[in-house]
């Protein structure tokens, strides 16, 4: 297993900069997810470090290597593809023994009939069956062996992507998007499997989704992108509940958080239900700046002069949780709240009003930057 | 009262309802106006093809079995002795032998000349645009003009083909006049006109492979170009290649013009084939039943081959 | 790594350079001495570029020696009344089969098929004896009237049609259209790309059509181009070669120019014939 570093990588597609200086360390044996919206450059990234794609500046250094102009068969990395990449004409066996037998046999030793007379290939392709099976028991696909991939189903199928994958303790596990082509309880149990798999196998996964869930519950830390840009990396609580960016707080979390727009008050505080939330003294008066806070952390109340209300214009029932849409002023879409099924039930058209804790609450200044209040 | 209401008391017995069929009756006046638009619309074509296939198939069929020569008022039945005159006679053969000779050496050359067209115009990014409007053009340009351009060109004195080889100190041969290299001339025109076609197949066939199979390709260790031909390219081509080496056939064995053009089925027979044959027999011999019994020959065996590629056509997604 | 590439770049292009000397020479050749004085050509030396520009004569003498201007428009004429009544034909018996349920359907369908099946060469000597009896070989009728109706063409438009969502044609009955009406106005337009690719088959098909003139036709005022060129060169004293060159340089200027012209949609529109 190994250390994956990307110093200040860039790239560009004709004129267009795609990767705007990428910094990030990836130690080893750590699941790290690139999540973002598409288009923000997170497969490209990955195929920069698989190197499928050439940098345009920058260094990729894998194991202490530096491998920028290094062909991808010499990376010593593992890609699961989206598509999976199967070879069709191959059986499950095959495909699996394709990497093994790339590296262990020479040119004369893989041609078509010529190679059982080679010496030594008898021998190679004991280990590699030895190899194999081991993979395919440890992804319960034994009996699926003899199919060729047009037989099984996309689950199947991942798993035999994966097993390609790992029989070759490569240095590092590169993943596109690979749950993308699953219907969404499959990708929930696979989730589990994937992370159970890092478990196991104590590798370096560099993990790329779409799917902030996909990132949030399998990764040890989160390196969220946007325009070819990371906006932050933490582990996935700190990236929950502590975002640098009001952009990473609006890609993490479903429901999306909900943001305010307020203007600072001239003493350096912003008002709040009332009270008054002491901001860095960076924001002069008169400024706009975004309170934010997770549909979970408000509660309904009735409303009250000078703090935050509006009037209920959606309710959602979702069995364990009831989300209300609130339309109130200050923000564009409607407001979030997250309310027990049990006690008192909004309804549609109530004037409400909503309590915000201060310490919960999550502001940012105009521009995005995070910025730190106290009560 | 309702009929419901009066079934409930037992007064009245309950109706029936048909039951759902697959083609219901045309009990509609627009239904029935628009089956009789149906049979207006392909009277003309079905009419013709009767007129224009399907009779004309049965009567080649017919006249093989008869001896009926051209401009003659009667025919008798011979029952096979046409086949019988056409399984003993040496042109026959010779014409079926030069017929396959043909096909082996065209098929197989324009298919690899096609495939190896394809990878070399798709394996880079110059220029793709105008090697494969180049390598087209034979396609285009009318065959028979082009064959009287090679005849020129094969001119044992002023041809270009002779001056070149004898500009670096080779004998040039007298092509289309000797027999043992006539019809290999012809089959080099062959390929010449029909492997542009193939590329073309094989430019859509490679384009159509994945790119993500060679990028695992890639990372699984495939190294060389020979690597991701053997791992990636051949087999997805597989089955496009066959379907190609088929077409090529029906085509090779449809030659024609250039034989009736260049070499009228000589010298000595050399380069007799069996649609020439059949021509001469019936067009200028006028042994109409004899040319029909060709014919037939001729529409087994294209038939046959056209049967494997409308076969191999159903297979081609068993990815 | 980028050495390596260069030179695997220029293998490239060194082999599919010396496939293209292969294509182009015959084409080379043959406007080189459709150029050139005879002198010139009944030569063992070897050049390209005529040292004396012969060219003017030479195609005059193309087109004088012999009316290939006639021979040019017989071609056009015939590719056009064919690929008409191809289409006139075709298309209604393809929306019927498509979108119209009658009994005998599948029955007429499998016709199509098979009939695609038989070639064209092995049915050659009824349909002459056809023509013959009703006294229209030798004529524009005995050129086009065998290839009016094209099995292929049905096909390729029925399967074509087929994709056609049945709602369009639901819609226009319901706005009181009949079903020939529904033919022109309706599938007609939306069918133009498959027609364009069709169209270009049949017209390359036919235009370069030998066999079947060379036995329908002995007046040489039908001939079509590619009878022309050979007549041409049959007539000719066996050594006029510059202008046996240039009359083949006109006969396939029509459809190269307009293949150059518009090389997409005829390679497209042969491949996608071809598939099928």
């Amino acid at each position: 297993m190994a250390q994956v570093d990307l110093s200040q990588v860039r790239k560009s597609f004709d004129r267009t900069e795609v990767l705007k200086g990428i910094d990030l360390s990836v130690a080893h044996g750590e699941f790290v997810s690139l999540v973002g919206a598409s288009g923000c450059g997170k497969s490209t990234l990955l195929r920069v470090i698989a190197g499928l794609e050439p940098l345009s500046q920058g260094d990729v250094v894998i194991d202490g290597r530096n491998v920028n102009g290094i062909s991808p068969s010499e990376r010593d990395l593992a890609m699961v593809f989206q598509s999976y990449a199967l070879y069709p004409h191959l059986s499950v066996f095959d495909n699996i023994a394709v990497p093994l037998r790339m590296r262990r046999l020479n040119l004369l030793q893989r041609a078509p009939l010529l190679r059982w007379l080679m010496p030594g290939t008898q021998t190679t392709e004991h280990e590699i069956r030895r190899d194999v099976e081991r993979v395919a028991k440890l992804l319960a696909i034994t009996e699926l062996l003899a199919r060729k991939p047009g037989q099984l189903s996309g689950g199947q199928r991942q798993r035999v992507a994966v097993g390609r994958a790992i029989v070759r303790e490569p240095k590092a596990f590169l993943f596109d998007e690979p749950l993308s082509n699953l219907d969404a309880k499959l990708r929930v149990h696979m989730r589990a499997e994937i992370a159970q798999l890092h478990r196991e196998l104590g590798a370096t996964f560099i993990y790329v989704t779409h799917d902030q869930a996909e990132a949030m519950t399998m990764s040890d830390r989160v390196a969220v992108m946007m325009d070819g840009g990371l906006l932050q990396v933490a582990p996935p609580a700190e990236i929950y509940n502590d975002p640098q960016d009001l952009r990473v707080a609006e890609f993490i979390g479903s429901p999306k958080i909900n943001v305010i727009d307020l203007i600072a008050s001239g003493d350096g505080t912003v008002g709040l239900n009332g009270s008054h939330v002491r901001i860095n003294a960076k924001s002069p008066p008169g400024q706009r700046v975004k309170l934010a806070f997770r549909p979970e952390v408000a509660r309904l109340i009735e409303p009250v002069a000078g703090g935050v209300c509006g009037r209920v214009t959606h309710v959602e029932n979702l069995g364990p949780d009831i989300f209300v849409h609130i339309s109130a002023a200050g923000s564009a879409s409607p407001i979030i709240v997250r309310t027990e099924p049990r006690g008192w039930r909004a309804r549609v058209g109530d004037n409400v009003g909503l309590e915000i804790p201060p310490g919960r609450a999550l502001l940012f200044a105009g521009n995005g930057r995070r910025l730190q209040g106290a009560v | 009262m309702s009929d419901a209401v009066l079934q409930i008391a037992g007064i009245v017995p309950p109706q029936e309802v048909p039951a759902p069929q697959g083609l219901r009756p045309a009990a509609h006046r627009s239904d029935r106006a628009r089956i009789a638009a149906a049979y207006a619309l392909s009277a003309p074509a079905l009419l013709l093809m009767l007129v224009l296939v399907i009779a004309p198939l049965f009567t080649v069929v017919v006249l093989a079995f008869t001896d009926y020569q051209l401009g003659e008022r009667t025919l008798r039945f011979v029952g096979l002795a046409n086949f019988r005159t056409l399984a003993s006679a040496a042109v026959f053969w010779k014409a079926l032998g030069n017929t396959a000779v043909y096909v082996l050496v065209v098929v197989p050359g324009s298919v690899a000349l096609g495939l190896a067209a394809a990878m070399l115009i798709e394996g880079g990014t110059r220029l793709k645009a105008f090697y494969r409007t180049v390598m087209f053009l034979p396609i285009m340009a009318t065959l028979i003009a082009m064959a009287i351009v090679w005849e020129f060109m094969l001119h044992p004195t002023f041809g270009l083909v002779n001056l070149a080889l004898e500009a670096v100190g080779l004998r040039g041969r007298n092509w289309l006049q000797d027999g043992d290299t006539a019809l290999y001339v012809l089959a080099v025109i062959g390929i010449w006109q029909q492997f542009g076609f193939n590329m073309v197949l094989f430019l859509a066939g490679l384009l159509s492979i994945p790119r993500h199979l060679y990028e695992a390709a890639a990372i699984d260790g495939a190294r060389s170009g020979w690597d991701r031909f053997c791992l990636v390219t051949w087999p997805m081509l597989g089955p496009i290649t066959l379907f190609v080496a088929v077409i090529s056939t029906i085509r090779a064995f449809q030659i024609f013009d250039t034989v009736q053009a260049l070499t009228r089925g000589g010298p000595n027979k050399a380069t007799e084939v069996l649609l020439y044959s059949m021509y001469a027999e019936a067009f200028e011999f006028f042994r109409t039943g004899y040319a029909a019994a060709i014919a037939v020959v001729f529409i087994v065996l294209v038939t046959m081959l056209t049967l494997i590629k409308t076969n191999l056509l159903e297979r081609r997604v068993h990815y | 790594m980028h050495a390596r590439n260069s030179i695997l770049g220029f293998l490239r292009h060194t082999v599919l350079a010396l496939i293209t000397v292969f294509v182009l020479t015959p084409f080379l050749w043959m406007v080189s001495t459709s150029l050139k004085p005879p002198n010139e050509i009944l030569t063992s030396e070897l050049h390209w570029w005529p040292r004396q520009f012969h060219g003017y004569q030479n195609y005059w003498d193309a087109f004088t020696t012999l009316p290939l201007g006639r021979y040019l428009l017989n071609g056009a004429i015939v590719t056009a009344a064919i690929f008409s009544l191809q289409v006139l034909i075709a298309l209604p018996a393809a929306y019927a089969l498509a979108k119209l349920k009658f009994w005998g359907r599948d029955v007429a369908f499998a016709l199509v098929l098979f009939c695609i099946l038989i070639p064209f060469h092995a049915i050659a000597v009824p349909l002459f004896i056809q023509l013959h009896m009703l006294g229209l070989l030798n004529s524009y009728a005995a050129l086009v009237l065998p290839f009016s109706m094209s099995a292929f063409g049905i096909f390729l438009m029925r399967q074509f049609f087929m994709t056609v969502p049945d709602d369009l044609v639901d819609a226009a009955r319901l706005d009181g259209m009949s079903e020939i009406g529904i033919v022109w106005r309706i599938m007609l337009p939306t069918a133009i790309p498959a027609l364009t690719a069709f169209g270009i088959f049949s017209v390359v098909s036919h235009w370069n059509d030998y066999f079947w003139p060379l036995i329908a036709i002995s007046d040489d005022k039908l001939f079509t181009p590619p009878l022309g060129v050979v007549a041409f060169r049959n007539d000719d004293a066996g050594n006029n070669y510059g202008p046996l060159m240039a009359a083949a340089t006109i006969i396939i200027a029509p459809l190269v120019i307009a293949f150059l012209l518009a090389q997409r949609r005829f390679i497209e529109g042969i491949a996608f014939t071809g598939m099928k």
